[in-house]
């Protein structure tokens, strides 16, 4: 006989962050950012009734696995405590399938399960996949909603379900300790001071002089991940202990650090993510739900005992950490969040999880943030640090605060004391066109443009409309442009191709890209695949920057920021960065084909081209081909150039084909276990089964590999024509600088130039060393076009080795 | 009767004064102007779309239903279900106008700000005989400016837009005629270094006002 049951235990009213991540649950049911899968493997055999059994008990433990929400028909929305429910296990066996379906299944089953959505108003609100790999495998996808349940909870629920589960294979039932319901928590929320609380918060963010901004953006969330050094983490550890601060505190303070000189100010606030569960009431550690929590960190970057004092104030701040993100926009005066940008350090205290002959493995959770930009570090075994973003935010600004982030972290870590680290000497952060204003303009992301008409166009738009740049896919009208505007540009097209086409087009095709389809006919213009435009318009005869070893010509944007302002700039990267082209198997065939995309731009002769290290022989292989073909010999300047045959001066390193029997004997030998992990992964998998983050660092690999192949396999016949080395600080200590300066001398028939840079190697194209070989790049074009007229202060100065 | 109002544009409203004056707009309009990347041009759209809001009431005595704006084959905006009233907006460097009127047919304004122009890049958009004119003018500017917004302003109430060849216009007469129809035109006078023109059927009857925005500015803090 069963007496009956309440139909609800409780009812509860949802708090800001609730609020919403409710918001976005009902305004994208498919794209649900609260949606969480929990994932994890299994190991060990495992007992399919007492599985069962412990999840049913785990259910029965936590009001949060037992609730759904409301908020139609009630005055404020609540989610409401259900005395029983029936968990839902769904059984899949994936055991006869090789490991890679097994993989397929598992992403397949991970895009549907996010397309299925939650609906949060009938329980259960949770769903449990346990598919079986093997005999003593499975892999597990917990899905429930971060409206009901935050990331310590998943802690919470595992740990509970592997302590039921070990109980019920043994036949009995656990005897967890007692868990507090919600209940002292609302009361506690409720006693406290809320006049202090808004003294404590409004002292705190009146320290901002101005909002903590990064841009915004809408679309996708996408991800920049990287593992830090392992070498790097003791290091790191002992660094704290010598501050007397947690980790927490030094990654916080680092963020702050990168944040102000991005924003360039004294006081920095970003949002950071708390656990949210009161200390003063017993238990709550214990509790499943939601109680995460955003706070505003404010940081004084100029504040003595910087780290220390981080760590006091995180305390005030915990004290007072009930507070929601609408009182806080309130209380900053800045008419919204002060912040927008959120830091989430994920320390859990759980390192093994078992039980009942199971392990836990390879956990894997989501993390929901509602930020234009969100800085995860997960500090376990190999940390790996990620930056969520936006689609809509150029990638140059998540990669600049990715490897600004790590490189503050590792410098901390190299240290033996307790000095702070420069952050001045950081790269400048991009000022990239793709940057909207800081007033929330909705742009298209920035494109460049990747054919001659679109060039064209791009450069008449720059001319003609009062913004600096524009993208391929920015609108006419929303850029400033007029009907004046409009007939000017279609004049100037009409001087420029011959066509007359009516303005009354560009309303049909206002952005650059529709237009020049429709100029080009609807043909498809043939697109560039190694021309990077880094700006296209002004009157001075372009520079063709060419990729270092590594294949990147990123190194190119802050150069052309101090080039003089009417010189247009190209950079050429290989075919294959994208992973799609083949990387050209040698020199000449490379200076074929940049040589070809070069002449599409329409560059006056002589051309001007830079190398950088390993580009200067493709700058001499195109010399040759223009020379062949009766056309001046080009302005070659080089940074750092490699003749050929130096890597074998470089030390005792011998060079092997990667992959070949000597290479794996060799780096076997060295201990290089990653490389050679890599190399195998590389020759054996398609890349397909390869993490997104393996997959690139491989790609980078066999660029690197194919460019470096194809420099060694070149053997540079005479030229005869001038060469301008760009020399660093640090050529000069090189073994190899005596047949770096002999070689190029030989290849150039005794007419080579040496510029001095007073910088590093690495440091040419960087501030503030750019700005110096910038004047002298300028300086030696004025000197040798003859045509050109000097820009007013450049004066070249040679030296001699 | 025309009912024509025009506003300054020069200063940049205050982010509270353009969020308040924004509210009145569907949100979609809203978020459109959230397309445009600089201020003036941002501003510049709501400020037509309030001088919209201020003629049609002068006109019909009440504002138009704003969510009801929709644009026809020619990218010409109009309010659906209102074939009885036509209204036309036009925007420069530093100023937004906007014409109104009920049971005339369409109408057409034009603005811009006098600026440095090169003639023969407009060859194409003259009839020979105004290219003539033009390019006998020692200073040909002011007259470019002109005529061009005479061109424009009879461009727009034809309804047509960019999509008739403005060469095919003749523009020098008092009454000028497209395709059969014959327009009056107008020049306003919107202050210094603005050429501005209104054509209609007629346009004997335009009442002119300068509407300020904010509407009533508060006092500053000293």
């Amino acid at each position: 006989m069963q007496t009956a049951k309440a139909k609800i235990e409780a009812i509860y009213p949802l708090q800001h962050l609730q609020r919403a991540l409710l918001f976005h649950h009902l305004s994208a049911p498919n794209a649900d950012q609260g949606l969480i899968q929990t994932r994890f493997r299994l190991a060990g055999p495992l007992n399919p009734e007492a599985f069962a059994a412990a999840w049913r008990a785990t259910l029965d433990r936590h009001q949060a696995l037992r609730a759904s929400v409301h908020w139609e028909k009630v005055s404020k929305p609540v989610w409401v405590v259900h005395p029983a429910v029936e968990g839902s296990i769904n059984h899949l066996d994936w055991s006869g399938l090789p490991e890679s379906r097994q993989r397929q299944h598992m992403t397949d089953y991970l895009a549907e399960d996010r397309r299925r959505g939650m609906d949060l108003t009938q329980t259960p609100t949770s769903r449990l996949l346990l598919a079986r790999l093997g005999p003593e495998a499975h892999f597990c996808c917990w899905t429930s909603h971060h409206l009901l349940l935050d990331g310590w909870s998943s802690g919470v629920i595992l740990r509970d379900f592997l302590a039921h589960y070990e109980a019920a294979t043994g036949g009995t039932t656990a005897r967890l300790p007692p868990i507090p319901d919600h209940k002292p928590y609302f009361r506690h929320l409720q006693s406290r001071d809320e006049g202090l609380r808004e003294q404590y918060w409004r002292e705190r963010l009146s320290l901002l002089d101005k909002p903590s901004l990064l841009p915004a953006a809408e679309g996708q969330q996408r991800s920049l991940s990287r593992s830090l050094d392992p070498d790097f983490q003791q290091g790191f550890v002992a660094y704290c202990k010598r501050q007397q601060v947690t980790q927490n505190a030094v990654l916080q303070g680092l963020w702050a650090m990168l944040l102000g000189r991005y924003l360039q100010t004294g006081h920095v606030c970003f949002g950071i993510s708390v656990n949210g569960r009161p200390p003063e009431v017993a238990d709550m550690d214990q509790v499943a739900g939601m109680f995460a929590r955003i706070l505003p960190k404010v940081v004084d970057l100029n504040q003595a005992n910087f780290f220390q004092r981080i760590q006091e104030e995180s305390a005030r701040d915990t004290a007072e950490q009930y507070v929601g993100l609408d009182e806080i926009a309130e209380w900053s005066g800045t008419d919204g969040l002060p912040f927008n940008s959120l830091l989430a350090v994920q320390n859990y205290p759980w390192t093994e999880l078992s039980g009942g002959g199971l392990r836990v493995t390879e956990f894997a959770g989501d993390l929901t943030s509602l930020y234009p930009v969100t800085c995860m570090v997960l500090p376990r075994e190999a940390w790996e640090v990620t930056i969520r973003y936006r689609e809509g935010i150029a990638e140059a600004l998540p990669q600049w605060l990715l490897e600004g982030y790590l490189s503050l972290i590792s410098w901390v870590a190299r240290q033996t004391d307790q000095s702070l680290p420069p952050v001045g000497e950081l790269p400048p952060p991009p000022t990239d066109p793709t940057v909207p204003a800081p007033d929330d303009v909705v742009r298209p992301p920035y494109a460049a443009p990747t054919n001659g008409t679109q060039l064209r166009l791009a450069g008449l738009w720059e001319q003609l409309l009062p913004v600096d740049t524009v993208g391929i896919d920015d609108n006419f009208f929303h850029c400033g442009g007029t009907s004046l505007a409009a007939l000017r540009l279609f004049a100037r097209l009409e001087r420029a191709t011959g066509k007359n086409i009516s303005p009354a087009s560009l309303l049909l095709h206002p952005t650059i890209r529709q237009l020049a389809r429709f100029l080009d006919d609807g043909e498809a213009a043939s697109e560039w695949n190694n021309l990077v435009p880094q700006r296209v318009s002004g009157n001075l005869p372009p520079l063709f920057c060419f990729h270092g070893g590594l294949g990147y010509v990123l190194m190119y944007q802050s150069l052309t920021h101090h080039l003089h302002p009417q010189r247009p700039v190209y950079a050429l990267q290989p075919n294959g960065i994208d992973g799609r082209s083949e990387l050209d198997g040698s020199i000449e065939e490379m200076a074929a084909h940049y040589l070809a995309e070069i002449d599409k731009v329409g560059a006056p002769d002589p051309l001007i081209l830079l190398g950088y290290c390993y580009s200067g022989v493709i700058c001499v292989a195109i010399g040759r081909l223009l020379v062949e073909a009766g056309r001046p010999a080009p302005i070659i300047i080089g940074a750092d150039i490699d003749p050929p045959g130096v890597l074998d001066q470089k030390g005792k390193w011998k060079w092997r084909q990667p992959g070949s029997l000597r290479w794996y004997w060799g780096h076997l030998r060295l201990g290089r276990w990653t490389d050679v992990g890599e190399q195998l992964a590389m020759e054996l998998l398609t890349e397909q089964l390869l993490s997104e983050n393996l997959r690139l660092r491989l790609r980078a690999r066999r660029l690197k590999d194919g460019l470096v192949a194809a420099f060694r396999r070149y053997r540079a016949p005479e030229y005869g024509h001038p060469i301008c080395l760009l020399r660093s600080q640090e050529l000069r200590q090189w073994s190899s600088h005596s047949f770096v300066i002999e070689s190029w001398r030989r290849i150039s028939g005794d007419q080579l130039t040496i510029q001095d840079v007073p910088a590093g190697h690495a440091e040419i194209f960087q501030e503030p060393a750019v700005a110096e070989t910038a004047r002298l790049i300028e300086a030696y074009i004025a000197n040798h076009s003859g045509t050109v007229a000097t820009p007013p202060g450049l004066v070249s100065s040679n030296s001699t080795p | 009767m025309i009912s024509l109002a025009y506003a300054r544009n020069e200063e940049r409203l205050s982010e509270k004064e353009y969020e308040r004056l924004c509210r009145s707009l569907p949100p979609e309009m809203r978020d459109d102007l959230r397309r445009y990347r600089r201020w003036q041009d941002r501003q510049a759209g709501l400020l037509g779309k309030l001088l919209m809001n201020y003629t049609v009431r002068e006109v019909m005595g009440e504002p138009p239903d704003q969510s009801t704006l929709v644009t026809d084959a020619y990218r010409r905006p109009f309010l659906a279900g209102r074939p009885d009233l036509d209204f036309n907006i036009s925007h420069t460097a530093g100023l937004v106008v906007c014409a109104a009127a009920a049971g005339m047919g369409r109408l057409g304004v034009d603005v811009e700000r006098v600026g440095e122009i090169q003639l023969a890049e407009f060859r194409r958009v003259f009839t020979e005989e105004e290219y003539a004119l033009l390019s006998g003018l020692p200073d040909a500017t002011a007259t470019f400016f002109r005529l061009w917004t005479r061109k424009e302003a009879v461009m727009k109430a034809d309804g047509r837009g960019f999509s008739l060849d403005p060469a095919g216009i003749d523009c020098l007469p008092d009454r000028i005629g497209v395709d059969g129809n014959c327009y009056a035109v107008r020049e306003l006078d919107l202050g210094a270094g603005y050429a501005a023109h209104l054509a209609a059927s007629d346009v004997d009857e335009v009442v002119v006002g300068e509407v300020r925005f904010p509407r009533h500015p508060r006092p500053r803090p000293e």
